[in-house]
């Protein structure tokens, strides 16, 4: 009887020992049942069950059963005005949306703005996390600032970098032009603006922009917990053997930050390949189709549109981007905590 | 062959810099809402006026526009009853299943988890079309839970 009380109480000790796909799965051997009588409270199945069974039910029911009624709708010709699903076309609607250019333009910029937007972001959480590693003078000050932009809801920030890049009062263009680069007959002129909304090209630079602003905070954070992982000793070691700033960088920290920079990354491109509030608050898709993404385009022409079904189909399209990206994450994540 | 104090004042600098650069980033768009919630409109509205100084008072006409003119009022009390709504829901199902997971489940708690993470991966965006189609086969598009 000792021993099996014993036994319980070690149980959840051992479970915290082991690690998702660290291998150790196989090594916890069940406690022996000794015969005593069991009441439901000490069946740690059925209450894990009862009491995760809310949780689940709701996933389900607010995820699980709208993502397959998406593939439903995809594959057939429902309408806001006749939402009920009729009648099956099967690939019809892929069919119909991958043949319009604003899709072509959309699923380009959906592309181009993560690629981006994850280049710039990684070399920006590089330099802060090198930055906030060190101990200097109003740290906690820079902290709080550095976070602000991850404070703010989305929709707001948005506003606000709307306001910001304004077609003819941006504060930006007002700089450009007192230091003598905007205007007639200058470098960047004859315009008095460079209307950063109002061009395919400038205002994907923007959207980029403002992902990678809103992104920062948050993939400092996860990559700063693994640089105060890094063992000070190596840093020591290095600088005794006169080893310069940047090979210290690319030879100790950045092999020692991989696996959290892959993580915080790929969370970068969940959320941004799959978000559409900055897009549908700055340049709206504009001009033209130029700086359409898919998100945003699903909801154009499913919801705005009323085409229901080709909405569905064009937003399956974010699907297999982010499962691999999620599972990329999942993998990179579980390397992490098995070394 | 650089000495040593020369390349630690380099570092300091490249450092201060990088630091401040950062910090102007991330607070600048903030900064500017909040400049342009106190200046008058003939202030903004003139192109030639430097936007990080009040060239004419500053003044709170704006905020007495947004509690008098708007339905701030309304807006503010929808966000915060959908914020405590949904914090509520969170961790009632929240709370009872992170428990089960990490201390009943075992091993297959830790499957579960991965699975629950993978559905908090697909996008809203995904979900909403047939959220939205959902909404309207009930009826309640375009309803409160108050005014029908």
């Amino acid at each position: 009887m000792v021993d099996h009380l014993e036994q319980r109480s070690k149980a959840p000790d051992r479970a915290d020992l082991r690690r998702p796909g660290g291998g150790k799965i196989g090594d916890g051997v069940p406690p022996p049942h000794m015969p005593r009588r069991i009441g439901i409270a000490d069946r740690d199945g059925l209450v894990g069950t009862i009491m995760l069974a809310p949780a689940v039910i709701y996933v389900f029911a607010l995820v699980a059963i709208p993502f397959f009624l998406a593939i439903a709708l995809s594959l057939s010709n429902a309408t806001v005005g006749d939402p009920t699903i009729h009648q099956f076309v099967g690939l019809a609607n892929f069919i119909s949306v991958v043949h319009e250019a604003a899709f072509m333009f959309a699923l380009r910029n959906s592309i181009i703005i993560t690629a981006a937007t994850l280049i710039l972001l990684t070399v920006l959480t590089i330099i802060e996390v090198e930055i906030l590693a060190r101990d200097f003078h109003g740290k906690r000050i820079a902290e709080i600032l550095l976070i602000l932009p991850w404070a703010m809801p989305v929709a707001l920030a948005a506003v606000g970098w709307l306001w910001l890049l304004d077609s003819e009062f941006s504060p930006i263009d007002w700089c450009l032009r007192a230091v003598g680069l905007l205007g007639p007959g200058t470098i960047l002129g004859p315009a008095n603006n460079l209307y950063y909304l109002g061009r395919e090209w400038l205002g994907l630079g923007a959207i980029v922009v403002i992902d990678v602003w809103r992104m920062l905070p948050l993939s400092t954070i996860i990559v700063l917990a693994g640089r105060t992982a890094i063992p000070n000793e190596l840093y020591e070691q290095a600088a005794l053997d006169g080893a310069g700033f940047f090979r210290v960088l690319f030879q100790i920290t950045i092999p020692g930050l991989a696996i959290l920079l892959t993580v915080a990354v790929l969370f970068t491109v969940l959320v941004i390949f799959g978000d559409m509030t900055v897009v549908a608050l700055t340049t709206r898709g504009g001009p033209g189709y130029t700086t359409e993404i898919l998100p945003y385009w699903a909801y154009l022409k499913g919801i705005q549109g009323g085409a229901l079904s080709q909405g569905a189909a064009v937003a399956l399209f974010l699907f297999p981007v982010l499962l691999a990206a999620s599972i990329l994450a999942l993998r990179a994540a579980y390397r992490g905590e098995g070394r | 062959m650089k000495t040593r104090a020369a390349s630690y004042f380099g570092r300091s600098v490249g450092f201060y810099i990088g630091l401040v650069l950062l910090c102007i980033f991330a607070v600048f768009p903030a900064v500017w809402m909040l400049i342009t919630a106190f200046k008058q409109n003939q202030d903004l509205y003139n192109p030639n006026n430097n936007p990080f100084i009040f060239n004419l008072p500053p003044t709170l006409k704006h905020f007495g526009f947004l509690f008098t003119q708007t339905n701030y009022p309304i807006f503010l009390w929808n966000s915060f009853f959908i914020g405590i709504i949904v914090v509520a829901i969170t961790l009632v199902l929240a709370v009872p299943a992170a428990y089960s997971l990490s201390r009943l489940m075992g091993h297959w708690g830790e499957r579960s988890s991965i699975a629950i993470f993978l559905v908090y991966l697909i996008p809203p965006t995904l979900l909403f079309i047939p959220l939205y189609q959902i909404v309207t086969t009930l009826g309640a598009a375009n309803t409160s839970l108050w005014n029908h």
